[in-house]
């Protein structure tokens, strides 16, 4: 009997929030055993979540990108037709490949997709094994190339089951009243027949292999659940109101039936391993069962995975796997890795995984090599005669098109294939979406608008080109690409209104984007629009209001991380830091690796006083994204000042130096941050000017203004070249400095009387008039400056005003230099104040 | 709703019912088997006796 070997399940589609109510009720015990003697936790998906570029992602550890799987169908090597996705579409090893080749034996049951067989050590049932024909009275003829080695075809072919085999006790445990389905109307039941016995043509094949032959890695995969969610999601409780009520009794039970019958399957396989085998279960995504569920189905590629959700779920089980614990961020990619791992074998340095080492109870540390790909040796993988053997299958391109993956095929192969190669690339562009490579995705979705196919609805392209403008902040690039659409002929029932909010709202104009989703919520009270409405209304200073939409989100959407941590960041404000702190910990409880969310708990604890565990908080959120996420650093930094602090609490104006600290003047038009800036540079801070605004009689000592400051809000990325200098930034671009860098700011106060006066003497208006608006909107802006400072944690002020600066000169001056923890002459500061010009007065 | 068995006590493969059941499928091939020859047994008696 072989030691060390591992099976691999996958369940497509399946979901914890299914799940857990189930083992609750004692109805999934086989998996409750396992995730008892085991690890559990999320598994987070891919973009976009299409499951059998994802169930290659498991197998390889790569990216779509880099395995070549980037679809449900394929253009056939000759280019005369399409077909569904063969394994001749995978330009890279998988683990069966690499085991081949490491002398290790593999069985392959159903991984989607696995068909041609590869010539591996071990035996390969392919995807295509199972599937039946679209007449259920038919039995489908087995391919040459579905098993591998094909003399073991005899063993394995009269364990296919055929839908004409499914009878009433097969249908029953899923439809109760199976009796009362209209079948001219309904085909529920001829979906059940053909999804559960193909599954059952899996199994039997899964469980012959389990008990006949000997192994050491074993990979099944199950799309049963997948398949029962997308025919009967629509009727599992709750009930939706547009779901006729006699159809909605019928079929409820559809689809808990599926997920007890798979752990019905479990359990007998958990009878025929030993105790020595260790067990994964996963799916590669999960599936709306909440309110998002989608009846109207838009008419766009692949439109069921709409349905799919983010998190899929991962459970392990084994003599080295940690026992009864939850592990987090889990990544499909991260598969492969931890199972060469688990084999004492390397991963390739070009897989994008990583080992999940937190699901071992000891484990040495993971040995690397360049890539299993350049490997030489034989890695069992198919020659070229059988890559371009006729592989189409017209009953699994059939099946895919029932479920709505792939659209009924032009009678025209030329457009069959023209469609198929649009298809590939726009998945392909939102692969690199996924990895955050815009550059690249931006290339090809602007190439496929430019090759201007006739037929060719351009509006998904544009509606990508319009979220990789608003990550890149190119706003007004962003709006042109709406209007594309907006002027569209697309038949697509896009969310226009959230885009167009999601624009304004990054283009500063929070008022507008409101008033567009309020109306949006009067149709369309969804989750999602909720959120958006309640970080508008905190954005805008309106809390008490935010809080109460953002709860109303959460009704709608408890399991989105984000909502929560949304509704700690708007209690914060209220100073309710208890609450506060418990949406942050329920919103890291659904997404462990969520830097804001452990920032916002690091913020309510400190406020709290409680400053260990708030340390803490800052550092998780700190490690997780520190490029991303700087303000965690800054807190984390600020933190570990109080601490160190033997008098205990103190503000944030501790008067410390920080390393590569930028000095910003800032102040309202006219409040005497010329003067503040020459004292700087005269006490021996250099001064980041370009000196393109000359001294003049409102200013004659010069203005030390910097021309990129005034498009700050399009682009602050120069701000690296001010760090140890000062320079000069009008309060309202205050908000748009990058929290990356640590901030001392000093912040030039005046009567707002004295600097309306001198800002209309300065453009040649009467003084004594003094326009009533801009003095309330220079008070917004002073109480805006107010509140933002609070919210940087790398932000310290100093408040100046300037008549100290003008009658306690010496007094400001000692201020400054212990504010900015700089050594400065501060003899040259104070020769700085001229009070001959200080002409306006109140 | 699917009702979990017992399934190693309950399986006799001489008395299984001709119509199956989800516990018998979820025994894999060894179910599966049995349960065809069930079936075709039944069959196969049946066209006996109208002969």
């Amino acid at each position: 009997m072989k030691k060390n070997k591992l099976l691999l399940i996958g369940w497509d589609a399946a979901d914890w929030d299914i799940i857990w109510p189930l083992i609750v009720q004692g109805k999934m015990p086989a998996l409750k055993k396992l995730i008892k003697n085991g690890v559990y936790g999320n598994m987070s998906t891919m973009t976009p979540p299409y499951s059998p570029m994802l169930w290659t992602s498991v197998v390889t550890g790569k990216t779509p990108d880099k395995h070549g799987v980037l679809g449900f169908i394929e253009v056939t090597p000759d280019a005369t037709t399409v077909r569904p996705v063969t394994t001749t579409s995978r330009k890279t090893r998988a683990l069966w490949n690499i085991f081949h080749n490491q002398g290790l034996k593999s069985n392959l049951v159903g991984w989607w997709p696995s068909f041609p067989a590869e010539p591996i050590n071990g035996t390969v049932i392919s995807d295509r094994f199972s599937k039946t024909h679209r007449d259920p009275k038919k039995q489908t003829p087995m391919s040459e190339f579905a098993i591998h080695p094909w003399d073991k075809k005899d063993e394995f072919k009269n364990l296919r089951m055929f839908p004409f085999e499914i009878t009433e006790a097969h249908l029953y445990p899923f439809v109760p009243r199976a009796h009362d389905v209209d079948q001219e109307n309904h085909k529920g039941l001829s979906a059940i027949a053909k999804i559960v016995s193909e599954n059952t043509s899996i199994h039997n094949a899964a469980t012959k292999l389990l008990r006949t032959s000997d192994w050491d890695f074993m990979a099944v995969y199950y799309d049963m659940i997948d398949h029962f969610c997308h025919s009967f999601m629509k009727y599992h409780p709750p009930k939706l109101p547009a779901i006729n009520q006699n159809n909605y009794e019928i079929f409820k039970e559809a689809v808990t039936g599926s997920y007890i019958f798979q752990d019905m399957m479990l359990e007998r396989k958990m009878q025929l391993i030993d105790k020595d085998t260790t067990v994964i279960i996963m799916s590669d995504h999960g599936f709306e069962s909440g309110a998002n569920r989608i009846l109207d189905m838009p008419k766009v590629q692949a439109a069921p995975s709409l349905e799919h959700r983010q998190f899929g779920i991962f459970v392990a089980s084994g003599p080295n796997i940690k026992k009864n614990e939850k592990v987090f961020g889990l990544g499909l990619i991260d598969i492969a890795p931890t199972i060469l791992h688990h084999f004492g074998l390397p991963i390739g340095k070009d897989m994008d995984g990583k080992v999940i080492l937190d699901i071992f109870e000891k484990t040495e540390p993971p040995k690397y090599i360049e890539s299993w790909d350049t490997e030489s040796g034989d890695f069992a993988e198919l020659n070229n005669n059988q890559k371009s053997d006729s592989l189409s299958d017209e009953e699994t391109m059939q099946q895919l098109i029932d479920l709505g993956y792939v659209e009924k095929l032009d009678e025209k192969y030329e457009v069959a294939i023209k469609k198929t190669r649009i298809d590939l690339k726009h998945n392909l562009a939102r692969v690199h979406m996924g990895k955050k490579d815009f550059s690249i995705a931006k290339q090809y979705l602007i190439e496929l608008i430019e090759e201007e196919e006739k037929d060719v609805d351009l509006a998904p392209f544009y509606m990508d080109l319009i979220s990789i403008s608003l990550t890149e902040k190119a706003f007004d690039q962003a709006k042109n690409y709406l209007e594309i659409v907006q002027s569209s002929d697309t038949k697509i029932k896009y969310n226009l209104e959230l885009a167009e909010a999601q624009i304004l709202t990054e283009m500063g104009r929070p008022r507008e984007a409101l008033k567009i989703l309020e109306q949006d919520r009067e149709w369309r009270n969804s989750g999602k629009v909720l959120f958006r409405i309640g970080k508008l209304k905190y954005q805008l200073g309106e809390y008490k209001e935010a809080r109460n939409i953002l709860e109303l989100a959460i009704d709608k959407e408890p399991q989105k991380a984000t909502f929560h941590a949304a509704i700690a960041e708007v209690l914060l404000q209220l100073n309710e830091y208890e609450e506060a702190a418990e949406y942050a910990l329920t919103s890291i409880e659904l997404v462990k690796y969520f830097p804001k969310a452990h920032f916002l708990l690091g913020q309510a604890l400190e406020k709290l006083g409680d400053l260990e565990n708030a340390k803490l908080a800052f550092e998780m959120a700190s490690k997780i994204k520190p490029k991303e996420f700087p303000k965690a650093k800054h807190s984390l930094e600020n933190v570990i000042e109080k601490m160190q602090d033997s008098l205990g609490f103190k503000d944030k104006n501790t008067f410390k130096y920080h390393k590569e600290q930028i000095v910003i003047v800032s102040g309202l038009p006219r409040s005497g941050t010329s003067v503040m800036m020459q004292m700087l540079h005269k006490g021996g801070i250099d001064v980041l000017t370009d000196e393109n605004r000359k001294p003049d009689e409102s200013n004659p000592k010069g203005y030390y203004e910097y021309d990129p400051v005034m498009t700050l809000h399009k682009n602050n990325k120069w701000l690296g070249e001010a760090k140890n200098k000062s320079l000069k930034v009008v309060a309202p671009l205050l908000k748009f400095l990058d929290p990356k860098y640590r901030y001392k700011i000093i912040f030039m106060n005046r009567d707002i009387a004295e600097i309306v006066k001198s800002q209309q003497k300065m453009i040649g208006k009467n003084p004594d008039v003094l326009p009533i608006t801009l003095f309330e909107a220079y008070q917004k802006q002073l109480n805006q400056v107010d509140i933002w400072k609070e919210r940087e944690p790398g932000v310290e002020l100093l408040y100046v005003n300037y008549n100290d600066v003008l009658n306690h000169t010496m007094e400001v001056v000692n201020k400054v230099v212990s504010f900015t923890g700089v050594d400065m002459e501060k003899d040259a500061m104070i020769k700085c104040v001229d009070k001959s010009l200080y002409r306006t007065k109140a | 709703m699917v009702k979990k068995k017992v399934l190693k006590e309950h399986f006799n493969p001489d008395n299984l019912p001709v119509l199956g059941s989800l516990g018998i499928l979820a025994l894999g091939d060894i179910g599966f088997e049995a349960w065809r020859k069930v079936k075709e047994k039944k069959n196969r008696s049946e066209i006996d006796e109208k002969k």
